[in-house]
């Protein structure tokens, strides 16, 4: 089956080899409520933004799942009483939580449906992500094209992020960053994966693929006191031209990797900081689609495979560009070494 | 008293890990970190000095609990987890958000019981040690910290309404290293209903007559079984997002999955 991407239109994929529409209901948080105080609309479209909030227990989001006649007349063999699921999923990764609210349930009419999804202050913290979806809610016996297993995935859509609390920066970063001397590995071990020690940086995905690790080579011991242990203003803005020098390499390297290891048909991202890296690329190496980091590595993927070296590589440098900003980086020091 | 004693250090803490060997295996002299060095790291909890604010631990009385384990467990080996676990939990009654600061276990792992973590793992080199007592990722096996990745997985497994036995999943979870891993390290553990239906229907119950583990009664399918069926069952979520399903249709599936597996593992 040939794949059937598409940036530009509805984003159908391989992995659903039965009727499915994915991105295809609308999907909104109609208005939010804490601890029954009166009903506010959230200001971004896609974000409802807690974290100025204070002192409450539980907020009461109301959400709303739209879904066509179309949609339903694609998915479902059955020409009416459509035996589906609509659902709302939540996620929140600092507090390793999912859960989920069904809006409706069989049989699924076309139109709008509602519902309140409840968050309670002491299950959730960092970002909670919200996504729909349609799903078969029974089994009948197979026709062909079409998913009639109960679960199987009809249709979703686009995902909406309450963010709670200031996300935790520390302990759970997709990136671990140590120092150490290369001079010394290469005499320990002659067959040492470390590069020569002329270099600056290393970022190992060689010892523990699941676990990068972004080392500084301590024979370039100024480089390494300036990271680490800078003092002056003038210090720190050098640190942050060498950490930004450091990282848009490293932020290539993981993107592409994610790109091409991401596997559609697996549920979950292997290792998981490929989640991590596509949930903050996405946005920058798709800015008109804005899709979810599942369909940003795959939409890379098939860039990266079907020839299109030249766009996939300038989309990779813009977004890394965007990640990190070293224009404002190269400036500040620059404004800082003219005003010395 | 509220929450006695429950601290949390703050990030830069781990820097008193690196190339500190000789604390890592708990060389005599070194069992402990210098006072002096760690005290610009500690930093107290707003939530324990708050009696209106939910959230409790009781140190003395899981150092108690883990001393008594330690006792009756030899160094490295991973029974351990099953009692462990339940002690953490219950001996450490916060909230999930509360939980989430990952400072508080870092404290437990590094300053006040790195005896525990040194008797749970035996030294396999630096850098899987510094995993044990500061984590290093969202994998809550493999890459958390040896409290937080024991009170996490507790916290997922246990039945806080089930008054006969609400850990007994916690237990059976933890009955082989190879579940934990396999299941808790990925999200497709953290949807609770998945995470029973998973044990349920890889852990067989032994009957009544038989003598069984007075801790888990019963035991995990071999480890190729489980290996294949969370496997296939992975693949499937993707078509299938779990949360469209409750247990009992999660558990169909899963028993469906098994029977399958181990059909072509026997024709093999």
């Amino acid at each position: 089956m040939t794949p059937q991407l598409r940036l530009n239109r509805s984003l159908t994929h391989e992995a659903f080899p039965h009727a499915c529409r994915p991105g295809e209901l609308d999907f909104e948080v109609v208005e939010y409520s804490l601890d029954g105080e009166s009903p506010v609309e959230p200001e971004t479209d896609g974000r409802v933004d807690l974290k100025d909030y204070e002192g409450w227990d539980a907020a009461s989001l109301k959400v709303k799942v739209n879904v066509s006649e179309d949609v339903l007349d694609a998915v479902f063999p059955e020409d009416t009483d459509y035996p589906g699921r609509i659902l709302v999923a939540g996620h929140c990764r600092a507090t390793y939580l999912r859960d989920r609210t069904i809006l409706s349930s069989s049989p699924v009419d076309p139109g709008s449906h509602s519902d309140e999804v409840e968050l309670k202050v002491d299950a959730v913290g960092g970002v909670v992500e919200l996504h729909p979806y349609l799903i078969r809610a029974e089994t009948v016996s197979p026709v062909a094209d079409y998913g009639v297993d109960e679960g199987v995935m009809l249709a979703d859509g686009r995902e909406w992020t309450v963010e709670v609390t200031e996300d935790d920066a520390g302990g759970k970063n997709n990136l671990t960053v140590d120092r150490t001397s290369f001079e010394e590995k290469h005499e320990e071990d002659e067959d040492t994966r470390f590069p020569s020690k002329d270099e600056m940086y290393y970022l190992d995905l060689e010892r523990d693929s699941a676990n990068p690790v972004l080392w500084f080579n301590e024979d370039h011991r100024e480089i390494v006191n300036l990271i680490w242990a800078g003092e002056s203003d003038y210090d720190n803005l050098t640190a942050n031209l060498a950490w930004n020098h450091a990282l848009t390499d490293v932020w290539t390297r993981m993107i592409t990797i994610a790109a091409i290891e991401f596997d559609a048909e697996d549920s979950e991202w292997t290792p998981e900081w490929h989640a991590g890296v596509m949930d903050e690329a996405s946005q920058h190496l798709f800015p008109e689609q804005n899709p979810s980091a599942r369909k940003a590595a795959q939409f890379l993927q098939e860039e990266l495979r079907e020839g299109g070296h030249v766009t996939a590589t300038k989309r990779i440098e813009s977004a890394v560009q965007e990640i990190l900003d070293p224009a404002s980086g190269f400036l500040d020091h620059v404004d800082r070494i003219g005003g010395e | 008293m509220k929450g006695e004693n429950l601290q949390r250090l703050s990030s830069g803490a781990e820097e008193l890990l690196r190339e500190n060997l000789s604390f890592m295996k708990g060389e005599s002299g070194h069992e402990y970190l210098d006072e002096d060095e760690t005290s610009d790291y500690v930093e107290e909890l707003d939530f324990v000095h708050d009696s209106e604010t939910p959230g409790d631990a009781d140190l003395d009385g899981l150092e108690e609990e883990l001393r008594r384990i330690e006792s009756e467990y030899d160094q490295g080996d991973g029974k351990m987890d099953s009692e462990a676990a339940v002690a953490v939990r219950e001996h450490v009654d916060i909230t999930r958000t509360q939980a989430s600061d990952h400072g508080i276990w870092h404290d437990l792992s590094i300053r006040k019981f790195p005896w525990f973590v040194r008797h749970r793992w035996s030294y396999e080199g630096e850098a899987a040690m510094r995993k044990k007592f500061w984590t290093h990722g969202v994998a809550l096996d493999s890459q958390s910290c040896t409290f937080e990745r024991l009170w996490w997985i507790a916290e997922i497994t246990r039945r806080e309404n089930d008054e006969d036995d609400p850990y007994l999943y916690t237990r059976r979870a933890f009955s082989t290293r190879r579940f934990v891993f396999r299941v808790f390290d990925i999200k497709m553990g953290r949807y609770m209903p998945a995470a029973y239906a998973l044990i349920e229907v890889l852990f067989d119950e032994k009957d009544d007559e038989e003598e069984g583990d007075e801790v888990v009664n019963g035991e995990f399918v071999k480890n190729d079984v489980i290996d294949e069926v969370i496997q296939r069952f992975r693949k499937s979520g993707a078509a299938m997002p779990y949360e469209g399903r409750d247990r009992e249709s999660l558990e169909d599936a899963l028993g469906d999955i098994r029977s399958n597996v181990e059909a072509e593992l026997a024709d093999e």
